[in-house]
């Protein structure tokens, strides 16, 4: 599997030792926070926008099945073929298949995170179709054959010497550092893509059932260019992505790009409806193919507590404001979504076995909760996730730390029950500890407590209970 | 008025100082205090660990021992949010518990939150004269709404001034278990915080929540630092005792 969330932790652990991928997301992540919030301060009203923002969303999946039916019949009339791909590998081979009926080998690709979790590129290229991306930093990240590190800004753990560096080496040329420079060289190799590609695909932000509309949105035009240029373009979005209404859109763009980068508007807002040209245009008709992907989508729909995940417009703030993203990067959580959404997706999409360790790398300090601009209870849904990890574990019949945990758990809350319990226990932690004290603190404690004292002092067991000042206190009141 | 005082696992065990300080606090300001020496803990760490029934036991217990009191005030605002944030999502599925778990909330006051609510800051008196740093713990702010009641308690004190940021900072990296679970992560998160704090200039440092406290404390400490870390009661008495924390 090329996803390594069963490597969370060390690779967590590995990350936060590196300073420079601290530097680099901490400076990204505080720029494009500050952006939103100026964004979000300049405009009137941008509470009440982000409730009716969930309002529209809690719209869409309170009844998604029957928009989802609505938005077939609708695509169907219009000329679209809808697929349904259950798995991510449905999703490959349904995408794979339109390819070689069509007899095409090249294809160009905006920027789409539902082809990566479904590992499209890889698949399409065991096939022999070479699918090229054409959003400047999906480019960038594809020539240096990594994984994005951002929902959103894929590139960002790249600085302009990394890509410069990847692009000289990919390219044949030499290049400076000046971004122009970059983007011309890059510019020119994608026209020649973009103008030769068989398929264009392309993810959606949204879908709009009432009247069958793809909505891309954008800052660069690439998505627009690959959804228009070739006869054929795929759309593959997660069934997530559906909104009832047509009308409903305003209320989501209100806040996407505020929350995503700080602008009031995308560039570039696209709206496909139906495969267009035609006779009119005197250029042959588009296949237009939407493939719907569940890929454990519908499984989440239907937990009252994880669902709320769907509503989810993948803006990127929650992964933006994370002081655990910020200091390990996006690479750690070794999937298509990072930070604290991908926390919450990851076991959801991928199982509980493979994605353990994501959902406990959070202090559940919530300033995710507080940029959300859907308002999702992300905290909540990580706590959520930490129970049903413990409760999984609990049913294996042989897992030593698991059962170290729970005896720890357990046996605190026995030592806790009464005040002569923890009175004795608290003179017992004071002389078993009088030998590790230094200056009044102690520095070193055996494992696991080294964990504490790797990094901080702790303090010297006190020897005596509130309660037991309190009894004494009373005693003679 | 008559208080229950809530004392919480964390200072019944490890910061008695802490627990005393905040009770003579009460008792300066005029209110009569009372304690249930049966109370356990809020049962936020089985939560935030992933184990829902040992939580539910604790809470409930909490929630019994409590039933009687009419106003029950507790120096910790991560135990506060826990009872008022999160027990209805605790108790899910069972009605009376949520019912009386949200009938709780309603009883149940931060103390900085509880001074300033019932009008007690005209009885804050005493000298400080120090730079303070106020960390503004994660859920006191996030989750119980409590941003300006410690500043305005502290501004009371003579020669008391509040530097380091105006904003909300981030997370000082203790969380709980994730201090221990993801350590190389929670020191990173303490790194900044410390740095901030030097940058500031601060004389002292204080907080509401003694699980922040003695993270930041515990950072100070092995970095050199010999600032004085204090919870926000040992401070507003006035009477420049010497903090639990040394």
């Amino acid at each position: 599997m090329r996803f390594t969330t069963a490597a969370f932790a060390s690779a967590a652990r590995k990350a936060a030792r590196d300073p420079r991928i601290r530097e680099v997301f901490t400076r990204a992540g505080t720029r494009l926070i500050e952006n939103r919030d100026a964004a979000y301060a300049e405009a009137p009203g941008m509470d009440l926008a982000r409730d009716a923002a969930r309002e529209v969303r809690q719209k869409g999946i309170d009844d998604l099945q029957r928009w989802i039916s609505v938005l077939e019949d609708r695509l169907t009339d219009q000329g679209a073929k809808v697929h349904h791909a259950v798995t991510a590998r449905d999703a490959c081979h349904i995408i794979a298949g339109i390819l070689n009926r069509a007899g095409i080998r090249d294809v160009i690709k905006g920027k789409s995170m539902a082809t990566e979790e479904v590992g499209l590129n890889e698949f399409l290229q065991s096939q022999g179709i070479d699918a090229v991306e054409t959003d400047l930093g999906e480019y960038i990240v594809q020539l240096a054959g990594s994984a994005p590190s951002h929902i959103v800004g894929p590139a960002f753990h790249m600085t302009r010497a990394d890509v410069r560096a990847i692009m000289e080496r990919r390219l044949g040329e030499r290049l400076s550092d000046d971004p122009e420079d970059l983007t011309r060289a890059a510019r020119t190799v994608l026209r020649g893509k973009f103008l030769s590609a068989g398929a264009g695909i392309t993810g959606a932000n949204f879908i709009a059932a009432d009247t069958g509309t793809i909505v891309l949105v954008e800052n660069e035009g690439n998505a627009r260019m690959t959804a228009t240029l070739p006869r054929v373009h795929i759309v593959l979005a997660g069934i997530d992505k559906v909104i009832p209404s047509f009308s409903d859109i305003p209320t989501l763009l209100r806040v996407l790009s505020r929350s995503a980068t700080g602008q009031g508007m995308p560039v570039y807002v696209s709206f496909v409806t139906g495969p267009g040209r035609g006779p009119l245009s005197g250029l042959p008709p588009k296949d237009l193919h939407v493939v719907l992907l569940d890929n454990g989508r519908s499984r989440i729909l239907a937990d009252p507590v994880f669902r709320e995940v769907l509503l989810c417009i993948r803006c990127g703030s929650c992964l933006n404001i994370c002081p655990v993203y910020r200091t390990i990067g996006g690479h750690a959580y070794g999937f298509a979504y990072q930070g604290p959404i991908g926390s919450v997706l990851a076991p959801l999409i991928l199982g509980l076995e493979s994605a353990a360790a994501l959902p406990f790398a959070s202090s559940l300090c919530g300033a995710c909760r507080e940029v959300c601009p859907v308002r999702i209870d992300l905290p909540r849904l990580l706590v959520e996730l930490r129970s049903r990890v413990v409760e999984k574990k609990s049913k294996r019949r042989f897992d030593p730390a698991g059962a170290v945990e729970a005896g720890l758990i357990r046996a605190a809350g026995w030592l806790m029950e009464t005040s002569s319990r923890r009175g004795r226990f608290s003179r017992l932690a004071r002389a078993v500890s009088r030998p590790l004290v230094r200056d009044g603190r102690i520095r070193r404690l055996p494992y696991p407590l080294s964990k504490w004292t790797r990094s901080r002092d702790f303090p010297r067991p006190p020897g005596r209970t509130f309660s037991a000042w309190w009894e004494k206190r009373d005693r003679h009141a | 008025m008559n208080i229950t005082f809530f004392c919480t696992c964390l200072l019944e065990n490890l910061f008695p100082g802490v627990a005393k300080a905040a009770v003579e606090l009460l008792e300066t300001f005029g209110h009569r205090v009372r304690y249930h020496a049966e109370e356990i803990c809020c049962g936020q760490m089985a939560f935030n660990a992933g184990y829902r029934p040992e939580a539910k036991k604790l809470a409930a217990h909490l929630i019994a021992c409590l039933a009687d009191d009419e106003i029950i005030v507790t120096p910790s605002g991560s135990c506060a949010a826990m009872v008022r944030r999160h027990y209805a999502d605790l108790f899910r599925g069972d009605a009376a518990m949520v019912d009386d778990a949200a009938e709780l909330g309603k009883r149940l006051f931060e103390l900085s939150e509880f001074l300033v609510a019932f009008g007690d800051l005209g009885k804050v008196h005493g000298d400080l004269n120090a730079r303070v740093y106020f960390h503004q713990s994660c859920h006191l702010t996030r989750e119980l709404g409590v941003t300006d009641q410690p500043s305005m308690l502290l501004s009371k004190l003579k020669g008391a001034s509040l530097v380091g940021p105006e904003r909300q900072a981030p997370c000082c990296g203790f969380g709980g278990a994730f201090s221990v679970k993801f350590p190389e992560i929670s020191s990173v998160l303490l790194g900044d915080k410390a740095a901030e704090i030097a940058l500031s200039g601060a004389d002292l440092v204080a907080a509401c929540d003694m699980g922040c406290l003695m993270h930041i404390w515990g950072g100070l400490r092995r970095r050199g630092s010999t600032v004085p870390v204090y919870h926000l009661a040992e401070i507003l008495t006035g009477r420049g005792e010497a903090p639990s924390l040394p």
